[in-house]
């Protein structure tokens, strides 16, 4: 071997050694950040055994109950629970100086303290946090705080995660944008799929139109909040419609290369006639917060995160009857024959049904009903007898076959709300014998808290193609509008769904009782009016009083929705209603708000 | 609606909450500083919490039926009246910070009671009803330990709004909720109210007190 070939290759052994070293390194750093990781996830410390902390100087918490997690979130942002104010520990908020410190955890409910500035903490100052509760301030902490018994190793893996927890904002979240999908699947009945498209561009058009970028406090010509103003933490909206194409197993690859094209901070809403599953696991494995999609059969699976619903649809709705037949007075149905489309949500609701109808006493009979005919139809329905009821498992798109079929001998015939969209189109001579499982809030009820909804569809000039349906998106869009202006500058996935679980029934209450006091001034203004013109004798005598003002609690179609750290569905029962008569489509509740 | 008096109300309100915000900020900061000032000169006290008070009050509580963890129905305010000292709070299953602990703080004074347990009556009412079924919070039940005298209740949304208001509790949502303990040491006293979060110790002792031979 030459003395050249002999110095290349301890040149090359040294590079190797540098590489090794500089690996090793990275590898240690990267697992200090994994082990930090599992003490604030899990309470698992890197020797195994379980985290440990006290309260009140003698009450252990341990394992899972003393995680992180369980009071700061998988965010690390924190949260206010009345008077409690859990403090923000991401890496930005624990460790950059104080004029560097993101301005944020705006919360309504706590103004006072939104500002969280604090001298920044290094390791050692951190510790004692960690370990004895003397916060940066030299304050001791509130017993919410447990004291940990947490050994070197533990405290160093921790911080390594702390420092690295949500710095960055997520993908999608720009410093003048924020990029939204949303994800339209196969099968949707156009006009639906028209409209669900037109109100979101609208919506974003809207936004945009009198969205000021920076710091300036002219040009606004919609709400911000007085924060966002001054920070300048306002952002242009932008949106991409992912629509889908083919069999759902496909979907997965389609929705991976629209996301590496241009990945969103979140998908806003969204459109299928039956299958979500693949577009929910999509959404849990790339950690994307999938924003209220418009389904009737949304994946109920306990630890799933990044997914939000209205309801569980179908599922709830069998669960709701079930609960119904069990409990109701009066001779029991001798049999319950439901007739179900042979589809994935047809196969789902009807299994749901039978199994929580298990123990009843109450004979289930499933009939799948192939082909969508009226002549099917009326056989199918012909099995049940006048001591039978029948749940039916309509679509929407099916309703209008009910025109051409008898209706059955049974006694009562039940209907799918869900996924006949409402209460209308059902011929006069069905009602008598038909109850509606109705997850809905009733109209009557509901018409005060969508008067802000219509009003905006007219103004936008769309068309009313399903209230109920249009409704909901229209609560999608607004309140994802309201999260994200008061996550200011902290746009962090998951954030934005503990914001989402924590804010959502508040939002509603208030956002109602503003409309509510908007309307009484405009009331007001209206009757003086009013008056003004019928002392002037310009017009008839006082006819119908403005519409009486009650509490309200949603402005949406459901009577409440409400969720909460770890809740995905947040609308939770149905009432079962009939019509008055048979001459009009109005509805009276049977029962009280059914929650199985 | 009309656009130009919506605009206007619009910017009004935002001129008045960047005005609120301006003082808050300087409120904020003044808080602070008396915050710092204050643990300066009690170096190694734990700094008493400002909501931390006790109260003695004659709540009317209303009829409703609630659900046991069980599924059984249960008729207020009958339901607490077997004669026994009543300890009570509200909570909910899924809540991430205050109600573990407060739960946790029952579970252990039930512990330190020891054999004297089963003389106080433990109650527990859910403020997220809808949420938390009976099933919900039988699992809540177990994982706390809570013994025979400890139950857990939930019902309709209104029933318990109802509740919480009879106790003046009720701060609108959940997410407002804050800890407070209540007790009683039979029925047809008053109602001893104690804000703020309380070690076991402390409410054991308070609860030792109201019973016969305490």
């Amino acid at each position: 071997m030459s003395p050249s070939s002999s110095g290349l290759r301890a040149a090359c052994q040294t590079l190797l050694l540098v590489a090794a070293l500089a690996t090793g390194s990275f590898v240690s750093a990267a697992d200090d950040v994994a082990a930090g990781r599992r003490i604030y996830m899990e309470g698992v410390l890197p020797s195994g055994k379980p985290l440990t902390g006290l309260r009140f100087g003698d009450v252990t918490v341990a394992g899972e109950e003393a995680a992180c997690v369980k009071c700061h979130r998988r965010s690390g942002m924190g949260a206010v629970e009345g008077e409690i104010l859990v403090a923000p520990i991401t890496g930005n908020y624990l460790f950059m100086p104080p004029d560097k410190t993101l301005l944020a955890n705006m919360d309504p409910r706590r103004g006072k303290s939104f500002n969280l500035s604090h001298p920044p903490y290094d390791d050692a100052s951190l510790a004692l946090a960690i370990r004895v509760g003397r916060n940066a301030n030299q304050v001791t902490m509130n017993e919410m705080m447990p004291r940990y018994n947490i050994d070197d190793d533990g405290l160093r893996a921790l911080t390594a995660y702390l420092r690295q927890l949500n710095v960055e904002r997520s993908p999608g979240a720009g410093d003048k944008t924020v990029r939204f999908a949303t994800i339209v699947a196969p099968g949707a009945a156009p006009e639906r799929r028209q409209v669900f498209v037109d109100m979101l561009k609208a919506a974003v058009t809207g936004k945009n139109a009198s969205t000021v970028v920076g710091a300036q406090t002219y040009g606004r010509r919609h709400m911000t909040s007085a924060a966002e103003m001054v920070l300048g933490t306002e952002r242009r909206w932008e949106l991409d419609v992912w629509e889908l194409t083919g069999e759902p197993a496909t979907w997965g690859a389609q929705l991976e290369a629209y996301y590496r094209a241009n990945p969103p901070f979140a998908v806003l809403s969204g459109l299928t006639n039956g299958h979500w599953m693949q577009v929910h696991e999509f959404c849990e494995a790339r950690q994307l917060p999938c924003w209220f999609p418009l389904t009737d059969l949304p994946p109920v699976r306990g630890g799933d995160f990044y997914s939000l619903y209205f309801s569980r649809g179908v599922l709830l709705e069998a669960d709701v009857l079930a609960s119904h037949l069990k409990s109701r007075a009066g001779p029991k149905p001798a049999r319950l024959v439901q007739i179900h489309r042979d589809d994935e949500t047809g196969r789902a609701a009807a299994g749901q049904l039978r199994k929580a109808m298990a123990g009843s006493g109450i004979a289930v009979e499933s009939q799948p009903w192939q082909d969508a005919s009226a002549k099917t139809l009326a056989k199918l329905l012909a099995v049940a007898g006048p001591k039978d009821e029948i749940m039916l498992w309509l679509p929407a798109e099916n309703r209008a076959l009910l025109a051409e079929v008898a209706p059955p001998k049974a006694r009562r015939v039940y209907l799918s709300g869900q996924l006949a969209s409402g209460e209308r189109g059902v011929p006069s001579n069905w009602k008598g014998a038909m109850r509606i499982v109705y997850p809905f809030e009733l109209p009557q009820r509901r018409d005060l808290n969508l008067s802000y909804f219509r009003q905006w569809l007219r103004l936008k000039r769309l068309p009313m193609v399903d209230e109920l349906f249009q409704a909901r998106l229209y609560f999608a869009t607004t309140y994802m509008t309201d999260t994200v202006a008061e996550m200011l500058d902290n746009l962090h996935r998951d954030y934005l769904l503990e914001r989402a679980e924590n804010m959502i029934s508040r939002r509603e209450g208030s956002r109602a009782q503003e409309e509510d006091q908007a309307r009484q001034a405009m009331h007001k203004a209206t009757r003086a009016l009013l008056a003004s013109r019928r002392a002037a004798g310009d017009m008839g005598p006082e006819t119908a009083d403005p519409q009486e003002l009650g509490l309200r609690h949603s402005t949406t179609v459901f009577p409440v929705l409400e969720l909460g750290p770890g809740q995905r569905f947040a609308s939770k029962g149905a009432y079962i209603v009939r019509y008055a008569d048979s001459h009009s489509d109005t509805l009276v509740a049977e029962t009280p708000w059914i929650i199985p | 609606m009309n656009k130009t008096i919506m605009s206007r109300v619009v910017r009004i309100t935002a001129i008045a909450e960047v005005i609120a915000l301006v003082w808050i900020a300087a409120a904020a900061g003044q808080a602070r500083a008396q915050q710092m000032d204050h643990s300066h000169h009690h170096h190694h006290a734990a700094a008493p919490a400002a909501q931390d008070k006790r109260g003695v009050e004659n709540y009317k509580l209303p009829a409703v039926g609630l659900l046991r963890q069980d599924g059984s129905k249960a008729a207020f305010p009958a339901e607490l009246d077997d004669g026994r000292p009543v300890m009570l709070n509200f909570i909910y299953t899924s809540c991430t910070a205050i109600c573990p602990v407060t739960t946790q703080v029952f579970s252990q004074v039930q512990d330190k009671l020891g054999a004297d347990s089963g003389k106080v009556r433990m109650v527990s009412v859910s403020i997220d009803p809808e949420y938390d079924t009976p099933a919900r919070l039988d699992a809540f039940a177990k994982k706390y330990k809570a013994g025979t005298q400890w139950q857990f209740y939930t019902g309709t949304r209104e029933a318990s709004i109802a509740v919480q208001k009879a106790f003046d509790a009720y701060r609108g949502d959940k997410m407002n909720h804050v800890p407070v303990t209540y007790l009683r040491a039979a029925p047809g006293k008053p109602w001893v109210r104690l804000d703020g979060l309380r070690g076991p110790d402390d409410l054991a002792r308070e609860v030792r007190a109201l019973m016969p031979n305490g």
